[in-house]
């Protein structure tokens, strides 16, 4: 084996690159995101209307531009493509090797504290030095962990290590990166998936183009335009309706390292929000699949349907009008709560929501009351499209109930559970509605203890200073992290080969 | 999807003859019954939010938050009180019928105009060849993992560029485009067999008359999955809604009740439930009729 096939060899293992076929596919990609990056390029150098801000940098020149809208669209037609073979890739991807990624990444996670202690510490100083000018005394605000006396030993540490084992980290984190940048680029467009038996499709391009272009039209500017003009927006100072200049990624910097000039702390949210994703799937899944499994086993069809409304009912209203009503259930004085509480004897003078430990459980409550209903009936359209003659053999080998239940129905149900519970942590990440209307006054929790993601985003965009900027970079921190979790969760829960999600 | 006709319950032993005239009850064995039972019980908790809500929207506003809940005290005493009164007040004072129509109106448009132009999309992808097909629907997809959180920052700015503010069409025309919609439809076309169209094209008929008079019609379950989900999405959405209308007229109902429940002092609490109760009472209604529907459409659409 030469030199040039064991690196192929390593490669093939590791990415699972088998064949002519995917190789070709890698090329196109490449292909394609070559010509659509020049085309851009040469268009914004082609227009030529630069302002003297945005020259600074190269995303300030592809983006700085008067014409972006064409910009903008590039950038989506590359960026939109790779999210979809990324999902599709998951697949395809031969994990093995993926211990390699360790170092690296942790070499990403030292970098990143050691620079939000200094970011903290810097930050900190300022407020202080502005404190002592207006009189007043600095009170450091609680931030969920605060890296920097972490970080200066862990700095120390670092520089304290032989020069050869620092290089070897840097190596590493570049590896690292390689790695990531290349199992995001080639792999097979999803429509492949989906295509059944080929059927013959008659040429008609221009009837084609004429049905596509309505919901192209408004896909592009409300979808498409948007989202890159989000990304555009969370690289300048945006603010209300003034658009703002190049920042770079400044805004990027001061959520991820705690700007503490701003009293505000991006991974409180972070913490907040899978707290109350995490509660909401532990509890809803497993809820949700023992309702439906019981619901199975009732012979009755008639007892059995009115039981699934029952449970479906919540899932049609609308949040506002569950988490108003909640509230008032919640309510210290006059809630049922409260009341039911006095007359069982227990203690019945808590003020629900006012107490910060009890915030996110709450808010874990509501959902469960909501969603638990929804996930049941899908499970139970699943449980029912399992072949009764599975049981039926099972039952002759002499096999019990809880075994049927471990070795036919959980492995047949698999994909169910990994698609609810994709779906629901979806949906947990970007909880707004619930957080918003529960506690009183829209305070996010008593102190803001609840601030979820999507919370904080509506809290910096639209309330106060209106940082538009800022809650755009938020936004699309949120939505890596949604990607990752899902990702993470396919990966886990496993789909199959060809799962569907 | 979900038949509730044929029950093939897997532990359930087949009726022997012997038992035939028996009481059905005599078919579950005591572990059954019980969880029943217990079931049933749980429902019951679980309705009793509900309850609570289409019981108070009609009760005078001093008995609201009475306890033990009033409900159970007229059933001992065979009294109801019961009043229109909070549904007026909603309805005539804090302009809940407003509301009300821009709801409806905001639902009904955005539904139809979801299933005009995604089954049009639909059909081109699903019959016809075109350079960019595939590339086309696989970019269409990939459109349905962006998610809201990294667009609503901008929203607003392209609903001013394009001179839609203050109008009904900036949330009418963001909610008819469903790449979702256009994927399930597609999905569903591919299964129609060819027969149907090659009989019709032989007839001499266009393109938009195959799709108007074969698909459309072949097509109706899937039609009814996509409104429901359109349906539910529209009518209970909030936070895209809150952001792009500034509600100086009117603005639909969950924003409405935002609004009420904003006032500071004397907040309305009567008005708020009955309000409420009428929002949350037209899901209801529509699921009660079309209930098999309602769940194919939710829990089955979403599998494909």
């Amino acid at each position: 084996m030469s030199f040039f096939e064991a690196i192929r060899a390593v490669f093939r293992d590791y990415f699972g690159l088998h064949g002519r076929a995917r190789w070709a596919q890698f090329w196109w990609w490449v292909l394609f995101g070559a010509i659509a990056s020049g085309l851009v390029y040469g268009y914004v150098v082609a227009t030529d209307e630069l302002t003297a801000t945005s020259a600074q940098s190269l995303g300030g020149y592809l983006f700085g531009t008067v014409r972006r809208p064409i910009a903008y669209l590039g950038f989506a037609a590359i960026i939109i493509p790779t999210i979809a073979v990324m999902v599709r890739r998951l697949h395809d991807i031969n994990w093995s090797g993926r211990w390699l990624l360790v170092p690296g990444l942790s070499a990403l996670v030292a970098w990143y504290l050691k620079n939000r202690g200094e970011h903290l510490a810097l930050a900190a100083d300022a407020a202080a030095s502005l404190a002592d000018e207006e009189g007043t005394e600095f009170v450091r605000p609680q931030l969920w962990f605060d890296t920097y006396a972490q970080a200066e030993t862990f700095a120390a540490k670092l520089q304290a290590l032989p020069v050869s084992i620092q290089v070897l980290i840097g190596f590493a984190l570049i590896t690292t990166l390689v790695i990531l940048v290349l199992c995001a680029l080639p792999g097979s467009p999803v429509a492949n998936k989906y295509d059944e038996p080929p059927p013959q499709r008659v040429v008609d391009r221009s009837s084609a183009w004429a049905l596509i272009l309505p919901f192209l039209i408004l896909l592009i500017i409300f979808n498409i335009y948007v989202f890159a003009r989000g990304f555009h927006m969370s690289l300048t100072d945006a603010q209300g309706v003034n658009e703002g200049t190049w920042v770079g990624v400044q805004n990027y910097k001061d959520i991820l390292y705690a700007n503490v000039l701003k009293y505000k702390d991006f991974w409180r949210a972070v913490k907040v929000t899978f707290l109350y994703t995490a509660g909401c799937l532990i509890t809803q899944v497993p809820a949700a699949f023992v309702l439906a499994y019981i619901l199975n086993t009732i012979p009755f069809f008639r007892i059995r349907a009115v039981l699934r409304a029952a449970f479906f009912l919540p899932c049609l209203i609308n949040t506002v009008t569950i988490a108003l009503l909640f509230r008032m259930f919640f309510n210290k004085d006059q809630g049922i709560l409260n009341n039911v509480f006095a007359s069982l004897g227990l203690p019945s003078q808590t003020d629900w929501l006012m107490h910060s430990q009890w915030a996110i459980p709450l808010m874990i409550a509501v959902s469960f009351w909501q969603w638990t209903g929804f996930h049941m009936v899908y499970f139970l359209a699943q449980l029912q499209t399992i072949d009764p003659t599975l049981y039926e053999a099972a039952k002759m080998d002499g096999i019990s109930p809880s075994g049927q239940l471990r070795h036919i129905t959980l492995p047949l149900m698999r994909p169910a559970i990994t698609f609810v519970a994709v779906t629901s942590a979806i949906g947990g990440l970007q909880v707004f509605d619930l957080v918003f209307i529960l506690f009183p006054n829209a305070s996010f929790g008593p102190g803001g203890v609840a601030k979820t993601l999507v919370a904080f985003i509506f809290d910096e965009g639209w309330r106060g200073d209106q940082l538009l900027g800022l809650a755009s970079a938020i936004g699309w921190l949120t939505f890596i992290i949604i990607a990752a979790v899902s990702a993470l969760q396919i990966r886990f829960l496993g789909l199959g080969k060809h799962g569907e999600a | 999807m979900i038949d509730t006709t044929t029950a093939p319950a897997p532990a359930a032993p087949a009726a022997s003859p012997a038992r035939k005239g028996r009481s059905k009850l005599h078919r579950l064995s005591p572990v059954q019954l019980a969880g029943v039972i217990v079931l049933c019980a749980i429902g019951a908790i679980y309705l009793y939010p509900l309850f609570w809500l289409a019981d108070s929207a009609f009760r005078p506003s001093v008995e609201i938050f009475q306890y033990p809940p009033l409900l159970f005290r007229d059933f001992q005493r065979g009294i109801t009180e019961y009043t229109l009164g909070s549904m007026r007040l909603a309805l005539f004072q804090w302009n809940v019928s407003a509301a009300f129509g821009v709801s409806v109106f905001v639902t009904l448009l955005g539904m139809f105009l979801t299933l005009l132009i995604s089954s049009l999309c639909a059909y081109a992808f699903a019959y016809l060849e075109f350079p960019g097909r595939k590339f086309l629907f696989a970019f269409i997809l990939g459109t349905m993992m962006l998610p809201l959180t990294t667009m609503i920052a901008p929203f607003y700015e392209v609903i001013v560029a394009l001179g839609l503010a203050n109008t009904l069409w900036a949330v009418i025309i963001p909610y008819s485009i469903s790449a979702f919609g256009v994927f399930l439809l597609r999905q569903y076309y591919i299964k129609i067999p060819r027969s149907f169209m090659e009989s019709a094209k032989v007839e001499g008929a266009g393109h938009l008359r195959i799709w108007w008079s074969i698909i459309l019609p072949l097509s109706r379950p899937a039609l009814a999955a996509l409104a429901i989900v359109q349906f539910r999405g529209i009518w209970n959405d909030f936070l895209f809604p809150m952001i792009v209308l500034t509600c100086q007229k009117a603005c639909t109902l969950p924003i409405q009740i935002k609004v009420m429940d904003s006032q500071n002092f004397n907040k309305p609490y009567d008005a708020i439930i009955a309000a409420g109760f009428l929002t949350a009472a037209v899901p209801m209604i529509f699921f009660l009729i079309f209930q098999r529907q309602f769940i194919e459409g939710l829990a089955g659409g979403m599998k494909e």
